[in-house]
């Protein structure tokens, strides 16, 4: 049996771009909105304990506890990030070898 | 033969994916555990504004299970990413759950307004491990098996 293998891999070429292209850029949108809200959200958290401070409701030394937890809560969410983009490589490679035993199935006519 | 060809390639990629997945897939009983420590968590945190020694007994039980989840996780393979996550969350030198539960221990009880807003960063802190496992590869979703059924 002939297989037209440079067709194959051409095929294979322009799919595997195009699934790396929007697996690219669907993360990128994810890890950007995510950046976004944890710079508000510590911003928001910074006014709230300068107010509790401000009017005695917080010591200085339960003040600098919290701003120490947002700092540990940072690195957690940046290890969560890492740990999303294994998920996404995982999920990328998953795909690809599917597209490719799926586009060489089709070309021997298993399936 | 061709049945053959299938089956032998199919074999193939199986054994290259058990070897190169780069984290773990997701796992029912550490989101259970997880979710079911949050809970026990906060709620003990509500509880800090009362003496430490009133409620050690159930501190103990809340540090062994915690202790429990994180042998679990850390010997889950490709699971580094979350046992470091639990590593943080209950080292007593750093500002998150076992960091309250030490001041806790050595300021004797903890005022209301502080331990509602470490309450919040340590529900966070809980959360962040949680999406991580829920967002891992289900073993339903994985689509290389459910890929192989469909060829059957």
């Amino acid at each position: 049996m002939a297989f037209a293998f440079s067709s194959i891999l051409d095929e294979l070429k322009k799919e595997i771009a195009a699934l790396a292209k929007s697996t690219v850029t669907n993360y990128l949108k994810e890890a950007k909105k995510d950046a976004q809200s944890i710079i508000e959200s510590s911003q928001e958290k910074l006014e709230r304990w300068t107010k509790l401070l401000e009017s005695g409701s917080l010591t200085v030394n339960e003040f600098e506890w919290l701003i120490n937890s947002q700092k540990d809560l940072i690195q957690m969410d940046a290890l969560k990030k890492a740990g999303l983009s294994k998920i996404k490589a995982d999920q990328f490679k998953e795909s690809v070898f599917i597209l490719i035993v799926d586009t060489i199935l089709k070309a021997i006519k298993i399936i | 033969m061709r049945k053959v060809r299938f089956y032998f390639l199919s074999l193939v990629v199986l054994v290259a994916f058990a070897s190169c997945r780069s984290i773990a897939l997701f796992d029912q009983y550490a989101y259970v555990e997880a979710t079911s420590i949050k809970v026990d968590a906060l709620h003990l945190i509500d509880h800090s504004v009362e003496p430490y020694s009133e409620n050690s007994k159930e501190i103990d039980a809340l540090n062994l299970k915690i202790e429990k989840i994180f042998e679990y996780e850390k010997h889950r393979t490709n699971n580094e990413t979350s046992a470091q996550l639990w590593s943080l969350l209950k080292n007593p030198d750093k500002n998150l759950l076992g960091g309250y539960l030490k001041k806790w221990q050595s300021d004797g009880k903890l005022n209301k307004a502080f331990s509602q807003e470490a309450k919040v960063q340590i529900s966070e802190a809980f959360d962040i491990i949680i999406e991580l496992e829920s967002k891992k590869i289900k073993p339903s979703d994985d689509v290389v098996v459910n890929f192989l059924n469909k060829q059957k």
